[in-house]
């Protein structure tokens, strides 16, 4: 994305002005000296270019101001797959190689969960700033000493909460920040699949290797891989962290070779007694995935890109007229069907918050961010802290489904960020 | 078949009935605004669905028309014959 694009899409996203934009999503101060780092580059060494690895090289490739100098995996077809889009790349069996290379400014880990903690703490050992997919690291105990250790040396960290650079979301959280709905009673966040998960096994890779989000000791599941996203919205939303959280999870449908649940629900209760809700069957998919944000005036649901006043206006007094002098006239005759009258006049079909759809959920400009964080090397505000408590919130959720009690976020987790104090 | 000559006179009553049946619209609409106690601003924001009122009562009284002409000559050729 060029310097004009992003002015395009601050301005599709119809802000009224950078300092409203700062406001919400203070991160964004990253590309205010973008003119300075024109003719500089971030050299990135990326650990683990799987899927979402290659997806996110897929943009970062595309930047002038980044190259890709080094990839690392220990499974070929991905080795290979990220030659074709970075062939001048060094390629690494061992990460802990690539972290020697002086020629890498940052990396990329887009590994599986259970791998994440040794590689972002060696990596800020060696000196480089961090780009870590969500969720941080397997277990909160794990979680924290990563954020110590980003604060300790000072290195940019992100984490893969792309939502943060969604318009769709910045807008929604800008209006909600704005008092246009006035207050807060709820969030309902739910991400419904009707798919078991599992991905074709190649001739030369374990099911581990390739479906390694199925397996408890790799993953935490839905929690860790869905959840985490959609719970940062609702902290985003509401400046606050949640006190504490209660749930159940099961395995109800997609029963064979899983250890991970396919089933979940949870509770996160703010102090004020408001209440954020997460679900998840991966045997429905109807209603898909959305974060409501529902206010006393009014509710938001960004990933539909709609919001609605509770108050809608009455349908104009001319057609009230014309339904009510027709339902007096024909409303007791046996044989009268549906008024031509447009009762629909009546339904809340919202409006929407961009003009237009937006082209990335955010992945592109959070790398954009990144990439401009590593060359001045400033970490930009609230990034880290947003990360670190959707991970800590997601793994909490999970350790109260296992243990079936509500659970209170432990004071030990806790680090100086917006309701919370270390 | 014989040609059928619409006059100049013809056309302009009609407009005239036209006109009449886009006020009877708009008096329509005014008194839903006073009595459903709306915003005034509907007399042009529902002109839509004056203009669509104004049409139909317009189609419904050629209808009316037509029906008081047929039974007329129904009539005639009664006491013709």
């Amino acid at each position: 994305m060029t310097n004009i694009d992003r002015r395009q899409f601050l301005k599709s996203m119809g802000m009224l002005s950078g300092g409203v934009l700062l406001a919400t999503s203070p991160w964004f101060s990253v590309f205010s000296e973008q003119k300075h780092t024109v003719h500089s580059k971030a050299r990135i060494g990326v650990i683990g270019p799987g899927s979402r690895g290659q997806l996110l090289m897929s943009f970062l490739v595309q930047h002038p101001k980044v190259e890709i100098v080094a990839v690392c995996d220990v499974f070929q077809p991905s080795i290979d797959a990220a030659l074709k889009m970075a062939p001048k790349a060094k390629i690494y069996t061992d990460y802990k190689k690539l972290l020697e290379d002086k020629n890498v400014d940052a990396v990329v880990v887009a590994t599986p969960l259970h791998l994440h903690y040794d590689m972002v703490m060696d990596a800020f050992d060696a000196d480089k700033h961090v780009f870590c997919e969500k969720s941080i690291a397997y277990t909160m105990d794990e979680t924290l000493k990563i954020f110590q250790k980003h604060k300790r040396t000072e290195k940019v960290f992100f984490i893969g909460q792309q939502r943060l650079f969604d318009p769709r979301y910045i807008h929604a959280i800008e209006m909600v920040h704005s008092g246009e709905f006035g207050e807060i009673s709820g969030i309902r966040t739910f991400w419904h699949r009707n798919n078991d998960w599992r991905r074709p096994v190649p001739p030369n890779a374990t099911d581990k290797q390739i479906n390694w989000r199925l397996y408890g000791d790799c993953s935490k599941g839905i929690m860790t891989e869905l959840a985490c996203h959609q719970l940062q919205i609702g902290t985003w939303a509401m400046r606050q962290i949640p006190e504490k959280v209660m749930g159940h999870g099961a395995l109800t449908f997609w029963k064979e070779k899983r250890e991970v649940w396919d089933n979940v629900s949870c509770i996160y209760v703010f102090d004020n007694g408001v209440k954020m809700n997460f679900d998840s069957v991966l045997s429905n998919k109807f209603y898909g995935l959305e974060e409501q944000i529902l206010c006393n005036k009014g509710t938001i649901e960004p990933e539909k890109s709609k919001y609605y006043y509770e108050e809608i206006p009455p349908a104009p007094a001319f057609l009230q007229l014309i339904n009510d002098v027709e339902n007096a006239v024909f409303g007791s005759l046996p044989f009268a069907g549906t008024s031509w009258v447009p009762e629909m006049a009546n339904i809340n079909n919202g409006h929407y918050l961009l003009d237009k759809k937006p082209e990335s959920d955010g992945t592109s400009l959070m790398l954009e961010a990144f990439t401009e964080a590593v060359i001045t090397e400033k970490q930009p505000a609230m990034i880290a802290e947003e990360g670190y408590y959707a991970t800590q919130l997601s793994l909490l959720g999970h350790q109260a489904m296992t243990e079936e009690r509500t659970l209170i976020f432990p004071d030990s987790y806790k680090i100086d960020y917006l309701n919370h104090k270390k | 078949m014989k040609d059928i000559t619409i006059s100049g006179k013809r056309v302009i009553r009609e407009l005239i009935t036209l006109l009449v049946c886009f006020v009877i619209g708009t008096l329509v609409n005014l008194l839903a605004i006073i009595i459903y106690k709306s915003n005034f601003g509907e007399l042009f924001s529902s002109l839509h669905y004056v203009l669509v009122f104004s049409l139909v009562i317009y189609m419904l009284w050629c209808f009316i028309r037509l029906i008081v002409s047929a039974l007329k000559y129904m009539v005639l050729l009664i006491l013709l014959y």
